[in-house]
């Protein structure tokens, strides 16, 4: 059975391509189109990783990644930033949320692959 | 503040006009058209958001319809080609040598059998000229059995009615050889006609087991070419099969390329989204400096999105670069 990715994102294009390219590389992917939804969605549980955007309408990435880490189900579940941004405040707050990882937009797929890869041990 | 500007080799300070009073007026109307820019931008912003978004997820399904139907061929034709090469009970593989392993079996059985059919032919004529053998020396003693017979007529006679005995022994005799001969006869007659069959029945026997030692050699060179045939076709199958995967491999290389491409549609769409964000300040500016109600924006939307970053040194360097995977 493969690992459940949930890819948090508003711009469907992005949810798309992101899935497209984890689906390939074998997993199964989730969606949310924001922070919000992205916890409703791991409330439900089985999800291995997740891949969330910053800028997103109600709640943004890091307000989720601080978020779901009060939940101590979700205290060690993997989770990169995937986002235009590279500010290096937003970079350090997203590691001291505890971030694995963080992707700057436009990604490439493969290094993205590898990463989650070598985040889930695979 | 002093302003600087060349003239001929050098730089001179000049000072500025002073600050005129402000034109409420063309304040209000520079808002306005201000507003009216911003519309127009937040218009045509959405308008290139939503066209790129639709081209961009058409491209993307038609990249996956391509890759889908990349890895259903080859997963289709490694299947056929795992059959091919002996993967399973059904493999063309499989088939061919048990086939041939019976092919084998059965000639050197036939061979085995034609070898033992030819010495059984040859003992049956070499038994078939025993008999003619003895037959020939049981119609000598017969030949004997009746010269005796005929002495002791000869002496019965001669001794008269005191030989009575003798007689009837001479003629006993006398039928007893002529019958002894008379079989003899027909077991001559058999044998003789044995001798001429069996012959020809080792012949055949022989002429068979060379059919049989031919077929068998054949058999084996062709069943030798058709292994051969099959291990080629193994080779050449696991080479395509392995240039399937190649192609695979090189179209999701390809795939994940243009979705890489792809992301500037996304990347695009944030950066005109921040340029209405920055638009909107300046609205808000154009509107507070002209003096006009600069809460009416309280009614227009604040952004699509909240912005982690806002509040933010928006100069400070930024700690990657696009595409760049930072783990921690």
């Amino acid at each position: 059975m493969s690992k459940k990715i949930l890819v948090v994102d508003d711009s469907v294009t992005v949810r798309q391509q992101v899935g497209m390219a984890l689906q390939q590389a074998g997993y199964t992917v989730l969606e949310a189109g924001d922070g919000v939804e992205g916890l409703q969605v791991l409330d439900k549980g089985g999800v291995s990783m997740v891949i969330c955007d910053v800028n997103m309408p109600r709640m943004s990435g890091l307000d989720m990644l601080e978020n779901l880490r009060r939940d101590p189900r979700h205290a060690a579940l993997p989770v990169v930033m995937l986002t235009t941004e590279g500010h290096p405040g937003l970079v350090d707050r997203a590691k001291k949320a505890g971030a694995k990882g963080w992707i700057v937009k436009p990604f490439k797929a493969e290094l993205m692959i590898a990463a989650v890869g070598k985040l889930l041990g695979a | 503040m002093p302003g600087w500007f060349a003239r001929g080799s050098r730089y001179r300070t000049v000072e500025q006009e002073p600050a005129t009073e402000l034109d409420t007026g063309k304040l209000r109307k520079s808002a306005s058209a201000f507003t009216a820019f911003r519309d127009e931008l937040v218009r045509r912003v959405r308008n290139v958001n939503d066209t790129t978004a639709q081209e961009v997820s058409e491209a993307a399904r038609y990249l996956n319809e391509v890759v889908e139907a990349a890895r259903n061929y080859v997963s289709d034709s490694q299947r056929a080609l795992g059959r091919l090469q002996g993967q399973g009970q059904d493999s063309l593989g499989q088939l061919m040598a048990s086939q041939a392993q019976f092919l084998r079996n059965h000639a050197q059985e036939m061979a085995e059998r034609a070898a033992a059919q030819d010495e059984r032919a040859r003992q049956a004529a070499a038994a078939a000229k025993s008999i003619g053998d003895l037959a020939a020396s049981i119609d000598r003693l017969a030949g004997e059995a009746r010269l005796l017979a005929v002495n002791a007529r000869i002496e019965s006679s001669r001794l008269g009615a005191q030989s009575a005995g003798f007689e009837v022994l001479a003629t006993e005799m006398q039928r007893l050889s002529d019958e002894v001969a008379s079989t003899n006869e027909r077991v001559g007659e058999l044998a003789g006609r044995l001798g001429q069959d069996l012959p020809w029945i080792a012949q055949h026997a022989r002429d068979f087991r060379q059919a049989v030692d031919i077929f068998s050699a054949t058999a084996s060179v062709q069943l030798d070419n058709t292994e051969r045939g099959v291990r080629a076709l193994h080779n050449q199958s696991t080479s395509a099969s392995q240039a399937g995967g190649l192609v695979v491999e090189s179209i999701l290389r390809a795939s994940r390329s243009a979705l890489s491409h792809l992301q500037f549609q996304d990347v695009v769409a944030q950066e005109l989204r921040r340029l209405d964000s920055a638009a909107r300040r300046a609205q808000i500016s154009a509107l507070e400096a002209a003096g006009a109600d600069a809460t009416v924006m309280a009614d227009v939307p604040e952004a699509e999105y909240s912005t982690a970053g806002s509040g933010l040194d928006t100069n400070a360097q930024a700690v990657s670069a696009s595409g760049d995977v930072l783990l921690f």
